[in-house]
């Protein structure tokens, strides 16, 4: 399916443009999601700023050429998870990923008694490293599915997969956060 | 039916399908509500801490950048341009020249070594024309011969 039948199967409520909504108004909607949809996928905050960057770029493209994505939001999405994916194929990417771990103890919680804080942070540092150890794909299904709460079939079309497929890979990303969190043996 | 449900049936009742006999067991089983509560307690836990929580942060890991394909690869190319550079004819450094003085080296070396190592005027070895020097040795023994291994003249007659 090409990406216009994408955005126009996607149903995206709210997203859809109206002549007055300008182009920092569309920014200033969608820029602060992107760029932490792409932070979750790539971790890299500077890259995944200029990824996001290159979204909005692309998009001020189309609005230039006066051919504005019906679905805004979901054209958005779709543009940001290829735009990542591409980063993630690369071969240095790749290298600096198994070099580094996605976590520090700089991102850690600090409300609450010191042993509240300690399970806290023990729960974060599991789910955000089982996160990072799911396939590309399951992040992706896991992200807009749960995250950012599309449905199966608007996840599907953003992602160009099968249904079936989408739920294939949710099912996985579940079951690896109830390992994780010490739910399933 | 009471049979438990199996793991994926709890994922399809958790995505708002399923039959509705899965959903009315469900509804009875303690056992599975407890799965079904655990499967999507830990899904929404995650869901919130990838959506609200702090943004996760890389921290570069001391790994070895020395990884074994790239050191191997590097070795083959050394080699590579070794042999190549060595086997140019007329090619820097001329190594045809220091080729023959190294063979000539070799070869006055070797002419020494074996010169000293057989030297033919030191001593005779014992003639054993009627195999008694060869039949003694394999017994054990080494007639007619002195401590530093030349012959002993005097000793014949016991053979």
């Amino acid at each position: 399916m090409t990406l216009a039948g994408r955005q126009h199967r996607a149903a995206d409520q709210g997203g859809a443009l109206s002549p007055a909504q300008g182009y920092e108004e569309l920014y200033r909607a969608h820029h602060a999601r992107i760029r932490r949809l792409c932070r979750l996928l790539l971790v890299d905050r500077y890259e995944a700023e200029d990824v996001a960057q290159e979204v909005f770029v692309q998009l001020l493209r189309r609005w230039n050429a006066d051919d504005l994505p019906v679905a805004s939001r979901a054209w958005l999405t779709c543009v940001a998870i290829n735009a990542c994916r591409r980063r993630r194929r690369s071969r240095w990417w790749q290298w600096w990923n198994a070099a580094a771990e996605p976590f520090s103890e700089d991102d850690l919680f600090g409300e609450g008694t010191p042993e509240e804080d300690a399970v806290r942070r023990q729960q974060r540092r599991r789910i955000v490293n089982a996160f990072h150890r799911l396939s590309g794909r399951q992040q992706e299904v896991f992200l807009l599915r749960q995250v950012e709460g599309w449905s199966t079939q608007e996840a599907a079309d953003i992602l160009g997969l099968a249904t079936g497929t989408v739920k294939l890979h949710l099912f996985r990303a579940m079951r690896a956060f109830q390992k994780a969190l010490g739910g399933v043996r | 039916m009471t049979r438990c449900l199996r793991r994926q049936a709890l994922f399809v009742v958790s995505q708002g399908e399923g039959l509705p006999w899965q959903r009315s067991h469900l509804m009875r089983c303690h056992r599975c509500a407890e799965r079904y509560r655990a499967m999507v307690g830990a899904s929404e836990l995650a869901a919130r801490i990838l959506r609200e929580g702090p943004l996760p942060e890389r921290v570069p890991q001391p790994r070895s950048v020395l990884r074994p394909w790239p050191v191997a690869v590097l070795a083959a190319t050394g080699l590579a341009l070794a042999l190549v550079w060595r086997g140019v004819p007329g090619g820097w450094p001329p190594q045809a020249t220091v080729m023959e003085e190294a063979d000539e080296d070799a070869g006055l070396s070797l002419a020494h070594v074996s010169e000293f190592a057989f030297a033919a005027d030191e001593f005779d070895a014992p003639s054993d024309a009627d195999g008694t020097y060869l039949e003694a040795a394999l017994d054990g023994a080494w007639p007619c011969e002195r401590e530093d291994g030349t012959p002993d003249s005097e000793c014949g007659d016991e053979f």
